[in-house]
């Protein structure tokens, strides 16, 4: 997580630590409340199947006692008082059943040998039931203290309709009978209608799924809302494991399903009731109340997201706002304006880069100031590297001149000294045109070529297109003067120097030729060296260097001097300049 | 500013708490399960119901379980098969959504229902399964039980007795398959039997009467192939109690309340019967699910159990024999 989120936006980061949180957070509570809720529904739901079941069993105790109060008032009120052999004791047994007929099938007296005394109603015993083998009479006579209860069964020992049945439970108990001066022992047998039995026990259902059934002590089920199926073996219920619980409630499988089993006892049978409701019912497990929880988790979650993503936007965009202008800023664009805004920390951040930015900015003009102040300065030291042997010399020829009666040769060295002086100065311009440039170095070559009495020939070609193009101030010159003391110093009349300036593209280039003497590579190379150069009395012989390292300032260094030579062959120095029209120099200048 | 990704994702996150909400809280997607009353026909092979008092009690079991409404349907004319077709008919036009039909006659039904495949889901309760016209079968196998009625009876009483077979027509019903069960084990054990089918004209009183006057010393034993002839045969001994004591032994198919009656009182030595309430049960069950899926085929087989004076008040059996309401 920490991986991913390192070199994320912090916005994110936030946002993400945060829902995150949110989210455990979230799914923990609901989960704790949805555990919480159901333990406390399935405790509520224990405690109301208890007391169905308490309820239940009140109520079908209270069946049993109207039956055995109904057995104690047959016996002690209708048979201890009667002498059999005397009285009828039909019309008491019939009063008492007539009071009870929504209670009693049959009431029932037998002697110990099995023989009816009396039966109400009115009912012919079959004629194929053997009393004295019937399992309820033996067991009432072996056990006299007690009143047997039997398991539900369908009546049979007395005559009745022929397509009808009825479901019953005899109570039975041995009782005394006087029979004159006889007491003999006899069984009363009150075969208890089945259906009042399930009318006491009432249709309880214990939540969507539960329901309450009855059983003996030893688990046989006695009454249940499925009794039928589970005799068909359609439905199956544990009533046998179950008969081995003490009271109380009990969590199960059965079946695969999970449920509460309550168990109660019934006094004076040994029955038990015992509630069952599915564990499943008491969940919150179905689908919608799932898809509600999952509902108010994300309703919870995006609620929170959306908070989270306001305090994320509150800190984080005027962070974002300043790291645009950052941005920017490096970029190089230092005229932008920094964003200040946002929270204290981010406005004083703000505030320190828009000062720093214009720190900076003031430094590099500075800087550029300084450097160009240094590049005139450098440039215009060179620049007066200028040998000042040249005015002399063209003086004296002047002087000479004029002393010599040669007046119109004086007028046109002068006048082209003129020139020459005009074009050096340029009133302090250090770029231009090539055509004043032409013009600065013809005037030079006509002065030369009168002083050394014609010892040379010159010419100077140059397209009409390159006329208006930049040029450097004295640039031509110091390579002519060069050839002229190095290239002819030792030459007799043949001396020729070549001027060529041509344009190729987007390149200009102004070539000194001579067919003078030449140079070793050597000489070529140490005419770029600083400080080692051939010194001649004449020339400062550091025209080269000077003028390429002017260019080299100006123009940069892409562009520069080149020198072609040869020892005996004569040499050709070739300027490289950028083809720029005069008028983007002038512009540049802001004139 | 939200890119146009937050955009939609925030959108999304919407929507599927709206549809939470939907799912969760309300019955436009995830509809709660209302309870829905089936209507169910169920066409008897009689004119009456007095045969079919454990089956109803099934049926009203199921009814209340499943929420279903049943309505009773019994025949103008006895065993009249092509009317209880028509009233299969009337019932799916009637816009019944399952039938339970107990045919009278299975062939009958079986030419006349074919391979046709209802609109309505069909259960057929009694001897055998039809073929896919019929949703469900709830069978007895009417053959072995035949077969377990003559068995017992041999066993009981040898193959020196002859064995009265009667029956009310072997045209309807499962008396044929029963018939052939009996006839097997007879054969097999080398036994004598008669058959006296009523619609042949044979009278039973005076078959029975047969037997005992002029006296013989001929051993007889009277199985009945259907709960009718049995009926009948119970109560002519009912009223003639002498008669019983001319035969060594009655056996049939069959238990009502008063057939159980004369098996307790001995004049039944012992009977052949299916758990009705559960066939009650289940026809309701199955119709209940093939309204739900209707291309459900299954088929249920129900066990016959030979009940006896000594084993029909056990645990086991006397809640199958007299259900509870």
């Amino acid at each position: 997580m920490k991986q991913k989120l390192t070199g994320r936006s912090i916005r994110y980061s936030i946002f993400g630590y945060f829902t995150v949180t949110a989210l455990v957070m979230g799914i923990l509570i609901a989960l704790s409340l949805n555990t919480r809720f159901t333990s406390q529904l399935s405790a509520t739901m224990e405690t109301e199947s208890r007391s169905m079941v308490d309820q239940v069993s009140r109520s079908v105790e209270g069946f049993l006692r109207s039956v055995m109060k109904l057995s104690d008032s047959i016996y002690y009120g209708v048979i201890k008082n009667s002498d059999i052999s005397q009285e009828s004791i039909n019309q008491d047994l019939i009063l008492l059943y007539d009071n009870n007929k929504d209670l009693v099938e049959n009431i029932a007296l037998f002697t110990k040998d099995g023989e009816m005394i009396e039966a109400v109603p009115a009912a012919r015993m079959n004629s194929y039931t053997d009393i004295e083998q019937e399992t309820w009479f033996t067991e009432t006579l072996e056990r006299p203290e007690i009143m047997q209860f039997s398991m539900p069964h369908v009546q049979y020992l007395f005559e009745g309709s022929e397509g009808q049945y009825k479901w019953v439970i005899s109570v039975s108990r041995a009782v005394e009978i006087t029979e004159g001066p006889f007491t003999t022992q006899g069984v009363l047998l009150i075969d208890v209608r089945y259906d009042s039995l399930e009318q006491a026990m009432g249709e309880v259902s214990i939540g969507e799924d539960g329901y309450l059934y009855l059983m003996s002590g030893d688990g046989e089920i006695i009454c249940h809302p499925k009794a039928q199926l589970i005799d068909a073996g359609l439905v199956q219920e544990d009533n046998l494991r179950v008969a081995g619980y003490q009271e109380g409630s009990y969590q199960e499988k059965f079946d695969g399903e999970e449920r509460i089993t309550t168990v109660k006892s019934i006094g004076y049978t040994g029955w038990k009731a015992v509630g069952v409701t599915p564990v499943g019912s008491l969940t919150l497990n179905t689908l919608k109340t799932r898809l509600f929880a999952v509902f108010i988790v994300l309703l919870f979650l995006l609620v929170l997201a959306m908070i989270n993503a306001y305090i994320s936007s509150r800190i984080t965009d005027p962070i974002k706002e300043l790291e645009k202008s950052v941005s920017k800023l490096e970029k190089g664009d230092l005229d932008t304006p920094v964003y200040v805004g946002g929270s204290y920390e981010i406005r004083h951040l703000g505030g320190s880069i828009q000062r720093m930015a214009l720190r900076i900015k003031q430094l590099m003009r500075d800087i550029e100031q300084e450097h160009e102040s240094k590049r005139k300065s450098e440039f215009d030291t060179l620049q007066s590297q200028i040998n000042p042997h040249f005015l002399y010399n063209t003086l004296d020829i002047i002087v000479w001149m004029i002393e010599n009666e040669k007046k119109s040769d004086a007028v046109r060295v002068v006048t082209a000294l003129a020139r020459f002086f005009r074009i050096s100065l340029s009133k302090g311009k250090s770029i231009i045109t090539v055509k004043d440039e032409l013009e600065h170095v013809r005037n030079y070559l006509m002065i030369q070529q009168m002083r050394f009495k014609n010892k040379f020939t010159y010419t100077i070609q140059a397209e009409d297109e390159v006329m208006e193009l930049a040029s450097l101030k004295l640039m031509l010159q110091p390579m002519v003067e060069n050839a002229i003391y190095h290239g002819m110093e030792f030459m007799d009349g043949d001396g020729e120097i070549q001027i060529q300036v041509w344009r190729e593209e987007d390149d200009l280039y102004l070539k000194v030729s001579d067919n003078g003497l030449g140079m070793t590579e050597d000489q070529v190379e140490n005419l770029f060296k600083d400080g080692s150069h051939v010194a001649s009395k004449r020339g400062s012989g550091i025209g080269v260097r000077n003028v390429n390292e002017r260019v080299h300032l100006y123009f940069g260094e892409s562009y520069g001097v080149r020198i072609q030579s040869e020892p005996d062959e004569g040499t050709d120095v070739i300027i490289h300049l950028p083809a720029i029209p005069y008028s983007e120099i002038l512009k540049k200048e802001g004139k | 500013m939200m890119s146009g990704k937050e955009k939609i994702l925030w959108g999304l996150a919407v929507c599927v708490l709206v549809f939470l909400y939907l799912a969760s809280s309300t019955n436009l997607i995830i509809k709660e399960k209302k309870v829905q009353i089936h209507r169910v026909s169920i066409i008897l092979d009689d004119v009456n119901d007095s045969y079919y008092q454990n089956f109803k009690k099934g049926v009203e079991q199921a009814a209340r379980e499943y929420h279903v409404d049943t309505s009773y349907i019994t025949l103008y004319e006895e065993d009249n098969s092509s009317q209880q077709i028509e009233l299969v008919k009337r019932e799916i036009n009637d816009q019944a959504e399952a039938v339970v039909i107990v045919p009278v006659n299975r062939e009958a039904v079986e030419k006349e229902f074919g391979e046709k495949k209802w609109s309505t889901p069909i259960i057929a309760v009694g001897s055998g399964t039809f073929g896919d016209s019929v949703n469900s079968n709830i069978y007895t196998d009417c053959y072995e039980a035949g077969r377990m009625l003559a068995g017992e009876a041999q066993q009981e009483l040898g193959s020196e007795v002859v064995y009265y077979l009667f029956a009310q027509d072997f045209s309807w019903g499962n008396s044929q398959l029963v018939f052939d069960g009996v006839k097997n084990v007879l054969e097999e054990a080398g036994a004598e039997y008669i058959v006296k089918e009523k619609s042949e004209g044979q009278d039973f009183r005076s078959v029975i009467e047969s037997m005992v006057y002029p006296a013989t010393t001929q051993k007889v034993a009277l199985i009945a192939l259907d709960r009718e002839s049995l009926t009948e045969i119970s109560d002519i001994f009912k009223v003639n109690e002498g008669y019983r004591l001319h035969v060594e032994g009655v056996y049939g198919v069959g238990s009502t309340t008063s057939l159980l009656n004369s098996l307790e009182s001995g004049i039944i030595d012992g009977l052949i019967t299916q758990n009705q309430y559960l066939s009650g049960y289940l026809s309701i069950q199955k119709a209940v699910e093939a309204i739900g899926i209707p291309n459900l085929k299954e088929n249920v087989k129900l066990d016959s159990y030979y009940i006896t004076r000594e084993n029909m008040r056990s645990r086991e059996y006397e809640r199958m024999l007299y259900p509870m309401e």
